[in-house]
């Protein structure tokens, strides 16, 4: 999660303090790990060194500590306008790991079929956990559980297809 | 102290002509277990299913289940077991297009010989049970894709079967009415203690077994 621009898209909601950013924060992001306050502090400096956001004059008086109010600058509004305007780009990173291990279990014993299958049950056992937990999630968090499935799912294709490649694959790597 | 297997396989061997598509098969599967039979096209998981199921004979080997060895059952007898002991789920649906939603479900209660107003209230539970009381009447085509898995699932459970098979349960549907026919498709199943044996090529589907095995080439390979 790219917490610069979640707390840039809370601020364009309406101003608000670092502790009750974190609040929301964590509330709309969090499910998984919540955000340190020191994160939100070092990127409210960071937002504020940058013109994206401007403290303000707060109204509240509590006779406590001075808090710092942040509100999001017209400069900020743009910044996250164009960040949500952009298309993430799909990750291009190869299966590196997998794939390297599926050659060299070949090279070791000639059979990378009993690397994979194993790697397939790893993978599984994760689903399932995730589709346990989905079941009772609410739906903010359940759409995450989807996305992190989704993409083990993604493996497992590969793992499957990769399978019945073996052959070929151990011909052309000449193993 | 181990628990006795409700069905268990061992050695079994199937071939279609000259075609060998099971290779010894052993498999033992737990009461009120949900086992996912993984594995790709060609690699027998189907004949798997289908041999446990008592759909198809083995050549050789024993499936043991209640005590006896129905891999050699007569088609009579077989065809009593599946009638009153098991359950099906397939991809399509496959219920009756010119009987209404409640007679589907009645169907197999009728053919065992149990009284017409027995079939119907239990028949009218198990709708309510997957939530389609209003679609009674309705006959299948006027239902959608996930409302008929629903029936289906309603139509396998009525005869409170002992072992509920399927095959590929959400073939046809989309990511959210699989996930909503295989959340309901488990609770039930969980909730009457029924085991249930399914084949998916799905991972996602697989995930909400307990067990997942893997055929290739007519044999069970991998950790399991």
């Amino acid at each position: 999660m790219n917490a610069q621009y979640a707390l840039l898209g809370i601020l364009n909601e309406q101003p608000n303090y670092g502790y009750e950013l974190k609040k929301v924060y964590d509330k709309l992001f969090g499910q998984d790990k919540a955000i340190l306050a020191g994160q939100v502090y070092s990127t409210l400096s960071r937002l504020k060194r940058d013109q994206k956001i401007e403290e303000v004059a707060s109204s509240e008086e509590s006779g406590g500590p001075e808090r710092v109010k942040y509100a999001i600058t017209s400069q900020g509004e743009q910044a996250l306008r164009t960040w949500l305007e952009k298309p993430e780009a799909p990750s291009p990173q190869l299966q590196a790991t997998l794939y390297m291990k599926t050659v060299l279990a070949l090279m070791e014993n000639g059979d990378g079929a009993a690397y994979l299958d194993n790697q397939r049950h790893a993978h599984i056992e994760r689903m399932r956990d995730l589709t346990r937990q989905r079941r009772e999630a609410p739906l903010a968090n359940k759409l995450l559980i989807d996305h992190a499935i989704f993409h083990i799912e993604a493996d497992l294709r590969w793992i499957d297809l990769t399978s019945s490649r073996l052959t070929k694959l151990k011909e052309e790597l000449c193993l | 102290m181990p628990v006795t297997p409700i069905i268990s396989a061992k050695n079994i061997k199937k071939s279609y002509g000259q075609t060998a598509v099971l290779h010894g098969v052993s498999l033992d599967v737990k009461p009120g277990e949900v086992l996912a039979i993984m594995g790709p096209s060609g690699s027998g998981k189907s004949t798997l299913l289908h041999s446990l199921a008592a759909i198809i004979s083995v050549d050789s080997g024993e499936i043991t289940f209640g005590g006896r060895n129905i891999g050699k059952f007569s088609d009579n007898k077989r065809s009593i077991l599946r009638r009153t002991a098991f359950g099906f789920v397939f991809q399509f649906s496959q219920l009756v297009p010119e009987l209404s939603v409640i007679d589907n479900v009645a169907l197999p209660l009728l053919l065992n010989g149990v009284s017409r107003t027995k079939a119907y209230t239990e028949a009218k539970k198990w709708l309510e049970a997957v939530g389609l009381s209003d679609k009674s009447d309705n006959t299948p085509g006027e239902i959608s894709g996930g409302q008929a898995q629903r029936v289906a699932i309603a139509r396998a459970m009525v005869v409170q079967p002992k072992i509920l098979f399927a095959d590929e349960p959400t073939g046809s549907l989309d990511s959210l009415n699989s996930e909503h026919i295989m959340e309901l498709f488990i609770k039930t199943a969980k909730d009457n203690g029924t085991t249930v044996i399914m084949v998916t090529h799905e991972p996602t589907i697989a995930a909400y077994a307990d067990r997942e095995i893997v055929v290739r080439d007519g044999l069970i390979v991998g950790a399991n």
